[in-house]
C-alpha cells in the first residue's frame, strides 16, 4: 500500500492540490458582500509576504524611475547640440531653471487641489505610493505602501485629488491592497450631481464604469458629473466618480444605463490618499473602535 | 531539495519583479514569468516538490493580486499538470516546442479564468481589451518560455534536482550474449 502511494504520489498530490485550491477559491469568493471589516487583515504569513514584496517593488522601480528621468533629460537637451558651447550651457541652465519653476507651479497646483479636497472632506487622509498593479486584466487592484501600522484598515476609501480610486480590501502591517473602482467586483452608491438621480456605479474591468439602476427617462445627460451619495455604507458623500459619456436604454427596458469616464486617470496612478475613515455601518460591523470614524475623526492636519 | 527551495525563492522574487514591472509597463506587455517558471518546473524538474512549489507560487500570486485566494494556485497546479502530461507524450525539450506549449497554456489559462468567473460570478468577462491582452500575453509568454526554461533547467541541474532519468531501454535483439 505504502509503495503504491509512493508510486502515485505526484498524481495524488496533484488531485489533492486541485481539490484544496478549488475549495479555497469557492470559500474566498471576493465580493463587496463578503467584505469583513477588521477581519480582512491578512494573517502572519501572507502579511509578511506583502510586507516584503511592497518595499522590494519600490526598490526595483527606483532605478527605472531614475533612468527614465535621465532619458527625459537627455531627450530634452538633444535639440541644443547645434548651438555653440556657451549658449548651450546657458540655455541648459535656463531650461533646468524653467523646468524647476514649472514643476514647482504644477506641484503647487497639485497641492492646492489636494488641500481643496481635504477641506471638502474634512477627514484625515494618508498619502500612499502605488507599489504594484494586477498583471491580469480580470482584476483591477493595486498594492500600496501603507498598512495597519499607519492606521489603514479594510473598508477605507482611497482617493486622489481628482476623485475616488477605490477601497482598501486587505491590509498587512506595512502594506495594503486597494480594489480599484474599475474592478468588476466594485459597486458604489452614487448620484448625478446636477439632477440628484441615484444609481449604482459598477466596474467593468475595462477603463470605463457603468451607471446602473436608474429608471428610464430619469434626468441623466452626457457630461453630468457623478458623485458618491454616501448611502452605500462605504464611501463618504460628495466624492467625484466620473463624467457621463453616454446614456442608453435598449428596447422596452425599464432601466437605463450610462457609461462613465472615471475622474481618476488610473493609467497614471502613482500616488493616492487613504481616507482614514470608515462608514458607521462598517464601524458597527467591525467593532474596531480604534479606527478614526466620523465621530472620532481628529481635526484635519 | 536545495534546488526546489532556490526555485521557490527565485519564483517569489520574479513575482515581486513582475508586480513592479506593471507600474511602468502596460500589464499586457509584461510576460507571465511565474507561469513560465511553473512550465519550466514541470518540464525540467518534475516530481512532488516541484508541484508544491508551483502551488505555493500560485498562492503567493493570489496574495499579491486582487484575485480570490486559490485562483492562481489552481491555475498553476493545472498548468503544471498539463505541462507534465504534454511532456509524457511529446518531445518538449526544443525551444519551439516549449514556446508553443507556453502559448497554448496561456490561452488555456485564459479559458479557465473565464470559466471560473462564470461559475463564481455568473458572467463571462470577455471583451476586446481582454482578448487583446490574452493575445499579447500568448505571444510574449511563447517568446520568453525557452529562456526561462533554460534558467530553470540550469538551476535544477546545478543543484542536482532534475528528476531521475528515464530507465534506459536495451536495444538488443533479445538473445542473450554467449
Amino acid at each position: 500500500m505504502r509503495e503504491l502511494l509512493y508510486r502515485f504520489r505526484v498524481p495524488l498530490l496533484f488531485v489533492a492540490l486541485v481539490a484544496l485550491t478549488s475549495a479555497t477559491l469557492a470559500a474566498d469568493r471576493r465580493s463587496l458582500r463578503t467584505l469583513r471589516p477588521g477581519r480582512d487583515d491578512l494573517s502572519t504569513v501572507p502579511a509578511a509576504l506583502l510586507d516584503i514584496a511592497v518595499p522590494l517593488q519600490g526598490l526595483l522601480t527606483a532605478p527605472v524611475d531614475l533612468a527614465r528621468g535621465l532619458v527625459r533629460r537627455y531627450v530634452a537637451l538633444t535639440g541644443l547640440r547645434s548651438e555653440n558651447d556657451a549658449l548651450r550651457t546657458r540655455l541648459s541652465e535656463l531650461e533646468d531653471e524653467n523646468l524647476q519653476y514649472r514643476e514647482a507651479l504644477l506641484e503647487s497646483a497639485h497641492l492646492d487641489r489636494i488641500a481643496e479636497v481635504r477641506s471638502e472632506l474634512e477627514l484625515p487622509m494618508l498619502p500612499a505610493q502605488v507599489a504594484s498593479r494586477d498583471l491580469s486584466p480580470w482584476y483591477r487592484t493595486v498594492l500600496v505602501d501603507r498598512g495597519r501600522e499607519h492606521d489603514v484598515r479594510s473598508g477605507m476609501p482611497a482617493v486622489t485629488e481628482d476623485g475616488i480610486v477605490g477601497l482598501v480590501t486587505a491590509t498587512s502591517p506595512h502594506a495594503a491592497r486597494v480594489m480599484l473602482l474599475l474592478d468588476r467586483q466594485s459597486a458604489v452608491d452614487v448620484m448625478v450631481q446636477r439632477s440628484r438621480v441615484r444609481g449604482i456605479v459598477r466596474g467593468l474591468g475595462s477603463d470605463e464604469l457603468e451607471l446602473e439602476y436608474t429608471v428610464r427617462g430619469e434626468d441623466v445627460q452626457v457630461g453630468d458629473m457623478v458623485i458618491t451619495s454616501g448611502l452605500g455604507g462605504v464611501y463618504p458623500k460628495g466624492l467625484r466618480i466620473g463624467e457621463v459619456v453616454s446614456v442608453s436604454a435598449a428596447g422596452s427596458q425599464l432601466l437605463q444605463r450610462a457609461r462613465i469616464r472615471p475622474a481618476v486617470d488610473f493609467g497614471r496612478l502613482e500616488q493616492l490618499f487613504v481616507v482614514l475613515w470608515r462608514s458607521p455601518t462598517l464601524e458597527l460591523l467591525s467593532g474596531d473602535t480604534d479606527v478614526p470614524g466620523p465621530t472620532s475623526a481628529p481635526p484635519r492636519p | 531539495m536545495i534546488a526546489t527551495l532556490v526555485l521557490l525563492v527565485v519564483g517569489l522574487l520574479v513575482l515581486v519583479l513582475q508586480g513592479a514591472l506593471t507600474t511602468f509597463l502596460p500589464a499586457a506587455l509584461c510576460p507571465d514569468f511565474v507561469l513560465l517558471i511553473v512550465i519550466g518546473l514541470a518540464l525540467h524538474v518534475g516530481g512532488a516538490r516541484a508541484l508544491l512549489v508551483a502551488a505555493l507560487l500560485g498562492y503567493a500570486g493570489d496574495l499579491l493580486s486582487g484575485a480570490p485566494l486559490g485562483e492562481h494556485a489552481l491555475l498553476r497546479v493545472l498548468a503544471f499538470g498539463a505541462a507534465r502530461a504534454a511532456n509524457r507524450s511529446l518531445e518538449l525539450r526544443t525551444p519551439i516546442a516549449q514556446a508553443t506549449l507556453a502559448g497554448v497554456l496561456t490561452l488555456l489559462q485564459g479559458v479557465v479564468l473565464v470559466g471560473l468567473a462564470w461559475l463564481l460570478e455568473g458572467r463571462i468577462p470577455v471583451d476586446a481589451r481582454t482578448l487583446a491582452w490574452l493575445g499579447a500575453q500568448t505571444v510574449l509568454n511563447a517568446a520568453f518560455a525557452p529562456g526561462v526554461g533554460m534558467v530553470v533547467d540550469a538551476i535544477a541541474s546545478r543543484a542536482g534536482e532534475e528528476e531521475a532519468p528515464r530507465r534506459p531501454v536495451a536495444l538488443g535483439n533479445g538473445r542473450r550474449a554467449p
